[in-house]
C-alpha cells in the first residue's frame, strides 16, 4: 500500500470519508511501514498497534454511518514520547522513565482521538527533549530517512523521521528552542512551533514551561494547518493556554506580491554554502516575483542563544525535580531518602540532562539569580520588543531554519561547544512566543533537504503557514 | 543585666476551601491514605497546576481583616528543594509579589493594647505527610499535598510568651470569624514557627533561631520560655547564637537543632512559569470586604461597653462566632447580659467542649434561665434541663414537667420532709442545737434530697430553722 507515500493526510481522509479507503487498512499499512522501516530509522520507541486498530475500527464504523468526525479522521499519527497517552508507556527516551505507564491522556491526545486520528506509535526523541540531533536518546538516534549516515535532528527526531519515512502522515513533536523545526528542516518536512498558548501543554512532560509548545509536523502546509486546527484550543488544565483565535482574512494564502518580508542578517551569517545558496536564491526569486524582501539588522538577536540557554536550563532544573524515583521512575537504592533520590537521578538521567540541570541550578542560585536569570529574562523581553517592532512593518521574518543541513552522527557529543548551536535561528520564536514554521525548500549539494524558517505575529499561525505555502508553490529555483 | 526577647512568627494556616489550591481534589481531613490525590498533587509528569480562585478570595478576605495592603497583581514562585513529601521537588509559594503586605493585629494586655505589625501574607501549597510504620519504614500520604496554606508573617515585635499567646488567640479568633480556617493546631490546620532572638536592652536585634513542631499554644509558650532562657545563658557565658532551625521536643520540653548550619539550603526561588500572574479586581476586593463580620476584638470591646461584662467573659463569649450569636440572641430575648453570660460561659461552654450538641437555641436557653430566676427550677435542675436539651431536641417546660423537676412550692410537703429528716437524724439535730453550725448544712442537704432536689432552698432553710430552734424552746 503506497498511499502513505503518495497522498497527503487530507487527501487520504477524503478518500476514507468517501468510503474508498478503509481506516483499518490504512492503520495496518502504517503499522506495517513502521515494522519495515523502524529497524533502520529508529523513529519509534513504542508501537501502539492494538490501540490503533481499535481506534481505526471505531472510526471506520462511524464513517460508514456517515458521521462527520473531522477533516483528518482515520489518519495515522505518531506522538512524541514526552506526551502522555493513557495506559501506554512514556519514556521521554530516558532511563528514568523506561517503565513509566502514563496514567492519563494529554490534552492534545484527547482532542486528536476525538477527531478520529489513529495513534500508531510513540516517537523517539532526545532524552527529555534535550538535544538537537536525537543522539541523547537512550534508544539511540533516529536516522535521516534515505541517508543513514546522518541524524534526523532533534529533539523531535522520531516525529520528523517517521513522517519523512512514510510510517505515518502526521506527527506531533514539541518545541522548546527549535525541537520541531530543526528536525523538520533536516528531514525535509513541515513543522510549526505554534504561538505560545495556542496548544495545551497539559500532559506534555515539561522541559521549559515558558518557552515550549507541542508542534504539529506533516508533509504539506495544508496538512500542517489542518492538524494545528485540531490541536489548538484553550484547556482549563493548562493555565497558560489561550487557544488560537481566528485571524480573519490573514488566514487565506496571500499573493506573493503583497508579502513584506524581513531578513535579519544576524540569522543568515555562518551558513554552509549549500544552505546559503538555496536561501539567497529564494530571496532573489521572491523579489523577482514582486515581494518586498529587505535585509535588516536586529542586533538584539545576538543574545538569543545566551538568554535561551539560561532560561531553558533554569526552568528545566526545576521541572525535572519531580523525577526522584519515589512515586514513579527509576527507583534509587539507598539507606535514606537523600541517597535514594541521589541514586535515582544519578542513574536515571543521561549526561546532557544532568549538564542542563546543573547549569539551571547554578543560574537560579541566590548569588546568580539577578546577574544571570533576571538578565536573561530582560534580554528575552528586549528581543520580543525588537521583533514586534519589525513585525509592525513586515508581515514575516524569513531565514534558513538551520545553518547547515542534517549533521553526521556523532557531532553533538562535545558539550563544551555549547548547548545548542543548532537552535541559533529557531530559539527567538520560543523566547518571544511568536509562531514559526519550517518548510522544505530545495536541497544542498549533497542532496540533503534545506528548510526555510518563517516567523509571524502572535496568533497568526495560519497565515504564517499559508504564506510558506505560497513561497513553496510559487518560488522554484 | 536585663534582656529583651524578640519574637517573629510564621503562622501557616490551612484554608478550608473544598478543593486543593492547584487541582480539584478534596481537602477533607482524615480520609484513607492517598485516596484524595491526582496526577497534579502527586507531581506526575505533564500535570500542571491550575489556581483555585477560592483561595485568592480567602487570602484577600484575611488580608482585609488584618488591615493589609492588597496587591493589584500577585504571582507564584517556586521554592526548590528535595523531600519525599514534596512531590514536585518544589513548593509553589510566593516571594516576589505576595498577595498581601503590611497590616497588623491589635492585642490587649495588662499594659493596654498594642498593634503587632505584619510583614506579609502569602499563599502556598501544603506538602504530603510522612508516616513511619512499626518497623521504621516510611510511608507517604499525599492527601495533604496541595491543601491551600496561607502563611502569615509577623514583624519580630512580640516580646514575651504571653504576648505571642495573646496574638495567636486573637488571630485564631479573626480567622474563625471570617470563616477561612478552623485553626486546629492539634490537627495541624494551624502551624506556628517561632523565630526568636534575645538582646540586651538598647542593643540591636540579636541572632535568631527558628523553632518548628509546635502543636499547641501551650507548647508555643513553653518553647519561648525555654529557648529564650537557653539563648540568654549562652550569651551570658560569652557564647554565640547559631542561626539555625530547631525542633521543639514536646515530651522532653526542650528544643533541639534540626539542620546543621552548613546545610543551609538555597531554595532558588523564581516565578512559576506554569501559573500566569493573577489580577485582583476592585470587585473581588469589595465582595470580600462585605463578607467580614464584626471581628472578635471589636465585639469584645462592644460587649464590655454595652453589656458591662468583665473582660474575661467578653473574651470567652467572642472567641467563637456561634457562641457570640447565642449570647446576643439570648440577651435580645430579655435575659440580663450578666445572667446570660454566666450560663453560656459556664455550663454551655463546658457542654460544648464535651461533645457536639447542636440543639440548644437562644429561645430554649432564655426559657431555662427565666425558669431558674423565677424560682420554678433550682439552679441545679436548670442545669439538668440545659444538658438534656443540649444533646436532644425538646421543649424546656415539657422536659421539666415530664421529669418532675419543677420546684415544690407546697409548704406542707416541705414541712413533712423536714419533720421526717428530724426524726431520722435525732443525734445530728441535737448537736446542731448545741451550736454545731456545720450540721445545719447536712440536714439541709438531707431535706433537699428527700425532695429530689426540687425544694426551694430558702423555704427549707427557714422551716428547718424553725423546727430545730423553736422546738427547743
Amino acid at each position: 500500500m503506497d498511499e502513505l507515500k503518495t497522498f497527503t493526510a487530507l487527501e487520504l481522509a477524503r478518500l476514507m470519508r468517501k468510503g474508498r479507503l478503509s481506516p483499518v487498512e490504512l492503520a495496518r499499512a502504517s503499522l506495517d511501514a513502521i515494522e519495515r522501516e523502524n529497524k533502520e530509522i529508529n523513529a519509534v520507541i513504542t508501537i501502539t498497534g492494538e490501540r490503533a486498530m481499535d481506534q481505526a475500527r471505531r472510526v471506520e464504523k462511524r464513517l460508514l454511518a456517515g458521521e462527520e468526525i473531522s477533516p483528518l479522521a482515520g489518519v495515522p499519527i505518531i506522538i512524541k514520547d514526552n506526551i502522555l497517552v493513557e495506559g501506554v508507556r512514556m519514556t521521554c527516551a530516558s532511563r528514568m522513565l523506561e517503565n513509566y505507564i502514563a496514567p492519563y491522556d494529554a490534552g492534545v491526545v484527547e482532542m486528536l482521538e476525538k477527531a478520529g486520528l489513529v495513534i500508531v506509535g510513540k516517537a523517539n526523541m532526545d532524552e527529555f527533549a534535550m538535544g538537537s540531533t536525537g543522539e541523547t536518546s537512550i534508544f539511540g538516534p533516529a536516522l535521516l530517512p534515505g541517508n543513514k549516515d546522518y541524524c534526523a535532528g532533534g529533539s523531535s527526531s522520531g516525529s520528523a523521521a517517521a513522517v519523512a519515512a512514510g510510517m505515518a502522515l502526521l506527527s506531533l513533536g514539541s518545541d522548546t528552542g527549535g525541537s520541531v523545526r530543526v528536525p523538520a528542516s533536516y528531514c525535509g518536512i513541515w513543522g510549526i512551533k505554534p504561538t505560545y498558548g495556542a496548544v495545551s501543554r497539559y500532559g506534555m512532560v515539561t522541559h521549559a514551561s515558558s518557552l515550549e509548545q507541542i508542534g504539529p509536523m506533516a508533509k504539506s502546509g495544508a496538512d500542517l494547518v489542518a492538524l494545528l486546527e485540531l490541536c489548538a484550543g484553550a484547556d482549563w488544565r493548562n493555565a497558560t493556554s489561550v487557544g488560537l483565535p481566528s485571524s480573519g482574512s490573514y488566514d487565506e494564502p496571500p499573493q506573493i506580491n503583497i508579502l513584506k518580508i524581513a531578513v535579519p542578517q544576524e540569522l543568515t551569517e555562518g551558513c554552509t554554502s549549500g544552505v546559503h545558496d538555496v536561501f539567497w536564491g529564494c530571496v532573489e526569486k521572491l523579489k523577482a516575483l514582486g515581494a518586498r524582501v529587505d535585509t535588516i539588522s536586529i542586533p538584539e538577536l545576538r543574545y538569543t542563544l545566551a538568554a535561551y540557554n539560561v532560561i531553558s536550563c533554569a526552568e528545566a532544573s526545576s521541572n525535572l525535580s519531580r523525577f526522584d524515583g519515589i512515586r514513579f521512575g527509576l527507583p534509587g537504592v539507598g539507606a535514606d531518602f537523600e541517597e535514594r533520590i541521589r541514586n535515582s537521578r544519578g542513574q536515571g538521567f543521561g549526561r546532557e540532562v544532568k549538564r542542563r540541570i546543573l547549569l539551571g541550578t547554578y543560574v537560579l542560585s541566590e548569588k546568580q539569580y539577578e546577574s544571570r536569570f533576571l538578565k536573561a529574562r530582560e534580554a528575552a523581553r528586549r528581543i520580543k520588543e525588537a521583533l514586534e517592532a519589525v513585525m509592525s512593518e513586515y508581515f514575516l521574518i524569513l531565514c534558513p531554519t538551520t545553518k547547515t543541513t542534517a549533521p553526521c552522527l556523532g557531532q553533538d557529543l562535545e558539550p563544551e561547544t555549547g548547548v545548542c548551536n543548532f537552535d541559533t535561528n529557531t530559539a527567538a520564536a520560543n523566547l518571544t512566543g511568536l509562531p514559526a514554521v519550517s518548510f522544505p525548500f530545495g536541497a544542498d549539494e549533497k542532496g540533503l533537504p534545506v528548510g526555510l524558517h518563517l516567523m509571524g505575529s502572535a496568533f497568526q499561525d495560519r497565515f504564517v503557514i499559508s504564506a510558506a505555502e505560497t513561497i513553496c508553490h510559487e518560488v522554484s529555483l | 543585666m536585663s534582656w529583651q526577647i524578640d519574637v517573629g512568627l510564621e503562622v501557616h494556616v490551612e484554608l478550608n476551601t473544598a478543593s486543593k489550591i492547584f487541582c480539584s481534589c478534596s481537602t477533607a481531613f482524615g480520609a484513607g491514605p492517598n485516596s484524595l490525590c491526582c496526577p497534579v498533587c502527586t507531581g506526575h509528569p505533564g500535570a500542571l497546576p491550575v489556581f483555585n480562585k477560592k483561595v485568592l478570595e480567602y487570602a484577600v478576605r484575611t488580608g482585609l481583616a488584618l488591615g493589609c495592603e492588597i496587591a493589584d497583581i500577585t504571582f507564584f514562585d517556586r521554592k526548590n528543594y528535595f523531600y519525599p513529601d514534596q512531590p514536585r521537588g518544589y513548593q509553589i509559594s510566593q516571594l516576589y509579589a505576595t498577595v498581601c503586605r503590611g497590616g497588623g493585629l491589635e492585642i490587649d494586655g495588662p499594659g493596654g493594647s498594642r498593634l503587632i505589625p505584619l510583614i506579609e501574607l502569602h499563599m502556598e501549597d501544603d506538602a504530603g505527610k510522612l508516616v513511619y510504620g512499626e518497623n521504621g519504614e516510611l510511608y507517604i500520604d499525599y492527601n495533604r499535598s496541595g491543601v491551600p496554606l496561607l502563611e502569615i508573617v509577623t514583624a519580630p515585635e512580640l516580646h514575651s510568651d504571653w504576648e505571642v499567646s495573646a496574638f495567636l488567640e486573637e488571630l485564631i479568633g479573626v480567622l474563625r470569624a471570617i470563616g477561612v480556617s478552623d485553626c486546629r493546631m492539634q490537627e495541624g490546620s494551624m502551624r506556628v514557627d517561632v523565630n526568636l532572638s534575645v538582646r540586651r536592652k538598647g542593643e540591636s536585634l540579636g541572632t535568631r533561631t527558628e523553632m518548628k513542631n509546635l502543636s499547641s499554644l501551650r507548647s508555643v509558650r513553653q518553647a519561648i520560655r525555654y529557648e529564650s532562657k537557653r539563648q540568654i545563658e549562652i550569651l551570658e557565658s560569652g557564647g554565640n547564637i547559631e542561626n539555625e532551625t530547631r525542633r521543639w521536643d514536646e515530651d522532653r520540653g526542650i528544643s533541639l537543632p534540626m539542620r546543621a548550619k552548613e546545610e543551609k539550603e538555597d531554595y532558588r526561588y523564581f516565578p512559576d512559569p506554569d501559573l500566569p500572574p493573577v489580577k485582583i479586581s476592585r470587585e473581588l476586593l469589595e465582595t470580600q470586604r462585605g463578607l467580614i463580620p464584626e471581628l472578635p476584638r471589636a465585639k469584645r470591646r462592644r460587649y464590655m461597653r454595652d453589656f458591662m461584662l468583665p473582660e474575661q467573659d467578653c473574651r470567652t463569649l467572642t472567641a467563637d462566632i456561634s457562641v457570640a450569636k447565642l449570647f446576643e440572641e439570648t440577651v435580645s430575648l430579655g435575659i440580663p447580659p450578666l445572667e446570660a453570660s454566666k450560663w453560656i460561659c459556664g455550663d454551655y461552654l463546658r457542654l460544648m467542649k464535651e461533645g457536639a450538641g447542636e440543639h440548644m437555641t437562644a429561645e430554649k436557653l432564655a426559657r431555662i434561665i427565666t425558669m431558674v430566676s423565677e424560682g420554678m427550677l433550682t439552679r441545679a435542675n436548670g442545669r439538668q434541663v440545659l444538658e438534656a436539651l443540649f444533646y436532644t431536641q425538646g421543649d424546656p417546660d415539657k422536659y421539666a414537667e415530664e421529669k418532675g423537676l419543677f420546684r415544690i412550692d407546697d409548704r406542707n410537703a416541705v414541712e413533712k420532709a423536714v419533720r421526717e429528716i428530724m426524726e431520722n437524724f435525732p443525734v445530728q439535730v441535737e448537736e446542731c442545737r448545741a451550736g454545731k453550725q456545720k450540721l445545719m448544712d447536712f440536714l439541709m442537704g438531707q431535706v433537699m434530697r428527700k425532695l429530689e432536689g426540687r425544694g426551694d432552698p430558702s423555704l427549707i432553710m427557714s422551716l428547718l430553722n424553725n423546727a430545730i430552734f423553736q422546738d427547743k424552746q
